[in-house]
């Protein structure tokens, strides 16, 4: 018999006496269900963010900031700047040949009732800023009209912060009604947005913060940014959108790292778990180990069983976690500077499973070499 | 005590199985550990915060950060209820590097009564005073700049330079204090009159914020509202809001940690129940036989029990002990948690941590004991001893 049939044989018997060793089968399972049902549940939390990140940049879109800013809370960006940003080449142009570009500015005000769930940010736009943003769509009410102290608000803005059409905003000069809703725009339907001169004589800013841009091509950027930065009239820097907001979410490098700080330390545990229960195992199935060896059986049909075993009650636990995991938490709604909900995706359910695989395989070494070297004798003697 | 060698014996059949189980729940605790120790630590730190004391901030803020005017002090300190108020001009920069950051907490003489919290002495405060260039610095920050009274300390900060152009300012530590639960990483306490007078002239007098100390708790939000309507048409209308509203807002303007985290702890415990269950479900079924004839020889079903209950307890005991200091040394570590460095801060390891974890270890072994002790009550010594 070749070493493929003995394999076969070997693992089928194995796998045959799993129902007799249905507990410590299971502990198997379940420690790798907990390890990839916690990995996959906080991974699922900074894929969610991600997931808004990619969905408020357009790789067309760029941003445009001073360049000591960090964010677009600024107000910086004065006529003159603003005059020689829209200057710089790969701008795209709408039908009359006007640059596809809109200043804004954003404000952070408290929350309509109290300093509670984070903070709420207005993005004042220019008369292009809703055509540079085709994703967003009015859903309720309409929009607000330039010039009047109108805002209208983010459907994630909406649901974190409780604010509904007709609700009012109390700002430096009184009350701004709200007369829309709007969704889409990923990190934008957090905020509210209204029309940015508006916002900024109300609280009376001298500049804009930044600059949005569509390019004429996403690689158009390179060319755009360097115009910009070696431009001695201004000090501005450009970055894509997406990558703008990738980098103001620090809360996401947080989540993923503790994601799989706990998991390592989890893996570990149940590292000990399965390297334990396999090792019983083996020690239970001694004497059956010892006759397959008598009658002929080499050594490696015999290990390769025990990691088998251990590949397919780690499998069989990784999908129980994942699955429990996309039960409990996919599209979970939180608050971390952006509204955001929790994904679950395929790519981290195979990523858990790819991690309880291996873990499983690291976990059978040691087993699976005490089967193989099994003194015949001394087995059957036991 | 006579059945110390029975447990060992118990124990130490299958060493390397043992050692197994030991390690396994030894991880699970250190990850218990960390996990409630953030949990506890980040709700101490909460509840170290005072409903009577506020933050005074402005409404709309701005950057770069205009801040509330210096003069806000004197109607802040009309305002009914209101016992003190210190003018505070935070300076956050870097020391040295910029991947290094490191901040000023600049006070006027409102700070004693305002913010009365702050470990200064009658005396230190005195100093501060008359030093203009001095610091304290806590002790936390002390160790990290490896500061001693007397040092000199560099403090760069980009967006807020001085009236000649530099944004390095440099100061003169005069000397350590305690550190405040809230501030992690430790705190340099400074002058806000040297601070001020460093400041372009356009920009002097601006650039602060306000804690505001009140006499009744009770008092804080009716407080606030009269802060906020004092000021609501002015140029510079503020936010005013209780401390520990807002260290509470802040824990909770995120996932929720406190539910993450203890998620999290009940994972590895749960992971680690079935194991211990399973070890030792398994070695009271290979030990009917002596079970059986321990029982014939006079050993009460009571103290076969104990030593079935104490079989389990010892690892989980032992795990929780050695989980418990690893996690304590983890915390050494200063592992940073990233944003929340304020409210949610690196785990800590208050003492409490290793009485959960005990009693957590005590249960997990109760509910691991539970199915060899029921068992142990339907063993037949005739036909445990008859190998049946």
């Amino acid at each position: 018999m070749n070493v493929l049939a003995q394999c076969l044989l070997v693992a089928r018997v194995s796998l045959g006496g799993l129902p007799a060793r249905l507990g410590s089968s299971l502990v198997i399972a379940l420690g790798m269900a907990c390890v990839v049902g916690v990995l996959v549940s906080m991974l699922s939390v900074g894929a969610g963010m991600l997931r808004v990140f990619r969905a408020s940049g357009d790789p067309s879109r760029a941003l445009v900031l001073p360049s000591h800013a960090l964010d677009e809370h600024g107000m910086d960006l004065g006529p003159s700047a603003l005059s020689t940003v829209l200057d710089a080449p790969g701008i795209a142009r709408d039908g009359d040949g006007r640059p596809m570009a809109d200043p804004e500015v954003v404000v952070n005000v408290p929350p309509v009732d109290g300093f509670v769930q984070g903070s709420l940010n207005i993005r004042g736009i220019g008369p292009r800023g809703l055509a540079l943003r085709p994703e967003v769509r009015l859903v309720a009410g309409r929009l607000f009209h330039p010039g009047r102290r109108e805002l209208i608000v983010g459907a994630g803005a909406g649901r974190v912060f409780h604010l509904k059409l007709g609700d009012t905003l109390i700002m430096p000069d009184g009350p701004w009604p709200i007369v829309g809703t709007f969704a889409g725009g990923g990190a934008l339907q957090t905020q509210l947005m209204t029309d940015a001169v508006t916002l900024m004589t109300a609280t009376r800013r001298p500049g804009f913060g930044s600059v949005v841009v569509r390019l004429t091509r996403p690689d158009a950027f390179a060319g755009f940014k360097r115009w910009l930065m070696t431009n001695p009239a201004i000090e501005v820097t450009a970055e894509r959108q997406a990558d703008f907001y990738l980098r103001q979410g620090s809360d996401y490098t947080f989540y993923q790292t503790m994601a799989y700080f706990v998991a390592a330390l989890m893996s570990i545990g149940a590292l000990f778990g399965a390297v334990n229960i396999l090792h019983s195992a083996v020690r239970a199935r001694t004497r059956e180990i010892a006759i397959l060896r008598a009658v002929g059986y080499a050594p490696l049909p015999l290990a390769l069983s025990v990691t088998l075993e251990s590949l397919l009650l780690s499998l069989a636990g990784a999908l129980a976690g994942a699955v429990l995991a996309w039960a409990l938490f996919n599209g979970h709604e939180s608050l971390s500077g952006i509204v955001f909900r929790w994904s679950v995706s395929p790519r981290l359910v195979a990523l858990g499973i790819a991690w309880a695989l291996a873990l499983a395989v690291l976990g059978s070494l040691f087993p699976a070499l005490r089967a193989a070297r099994l003194p015949v004798s001394v087995a059957l003697h036991d | 005590m006579k059945c110390w060698p029975l447990l060992w014996a118990a124990v130490w059949r299958h060493p390397a199985e043992t050692l197994l189980t030991w390690l396994a729940a030894s991880v699970a605790f250190a990850l218990f550990g960390l996990m409630v120790g953030l949990q506890v630590h980040t709700q101490q730190v909460i509840e170290q915060e005072r409903m009577d004391r506020l933050y005074v901030v402005m409404r709309f803020p701005d950057q770069p950060f205009t801040g509330l005017p210096s003069a806000l002090a004197g109607p802040l300190a009309r305002v009914r209820g209101v016992t003190g108020v210190a003018t505070v001009h935070w300076l956050n920069g870097y020391h040295g590097d910029p991947h290094d950051p490191a901040s000023v907490m600049a006070v006027d003489e409102g700070g004693p009564r305002g913010d009365p919290e702050l470990p200064m002495s009658r005396a230190q405060w005195a100093r501060l005073w008359a030093t203009p260039t001095g610091v304290f610095a806590s002790r936390k920050a002390a160790a990290r700049w490896h500061l001693r009274p007397g040092d000199l300390f560099q403090v760069t900060t980009p967006q807020d330079r001085q009236a000649d152009g530099d944004a390095t300012r440099v100061f003169q530590v005069l000397g350590l204090i305690g550190d405040l639960p809230e501030r992690d990483t430790g705190f340099l306490l400074g002058n806000d009159h040297y601070v001020d007078e460093s400041e372009p002239r356009a920009r002097r007098g601006l650039g602060n914020m306000f804690y505001v100390a009140i006499a009744d708790p009770g008092e804080a939000n009716r407080v606030c509202h009269e802060i906020d309507a004092r000021f609501a048409s002015s140029g510079t209308p503020t936010y005013c809001v209780p401390m520990r509203a807002d260290a509470q807002a802040m824990a909770n303007s995120s996932v929720n940690i406190a539910w993450l985290t203890l998620s999290v702890a009940g994972a590895g415990l749960f992971m680690i129940f079935f194991l211990i269950a399973n070890a030792i479900a398994r070695s009271v079924s290979e030990r009917l036989a002596e079970f059986a004839v321990l029982e014939t020889v006079g050993f009460q079903v009571g103290t076969l029990r104990g030593l079935v209950m104490l079989e389990a307890a010892l690892p989980c005991l032992l795990g929780a002990l050695a989980g418990t200091a690893i996690a304590w040394g983890l915390t050494r570590l200063h592992l940073s948690v990233g944003p929340y460095s304020r409210i949610v801060t690196a785990p800590e390891f208050p003492p409490v941590v290793l009485a959960w974890s005990v009693g957590f270890a005590a249960l997990l072994a109760a509910g691991s004991s539970v199915v060899p002790l029921l068992r142990l009550r339907t063993l037949s010594v005739v036909d445990a001893l008859a190998g049946r």
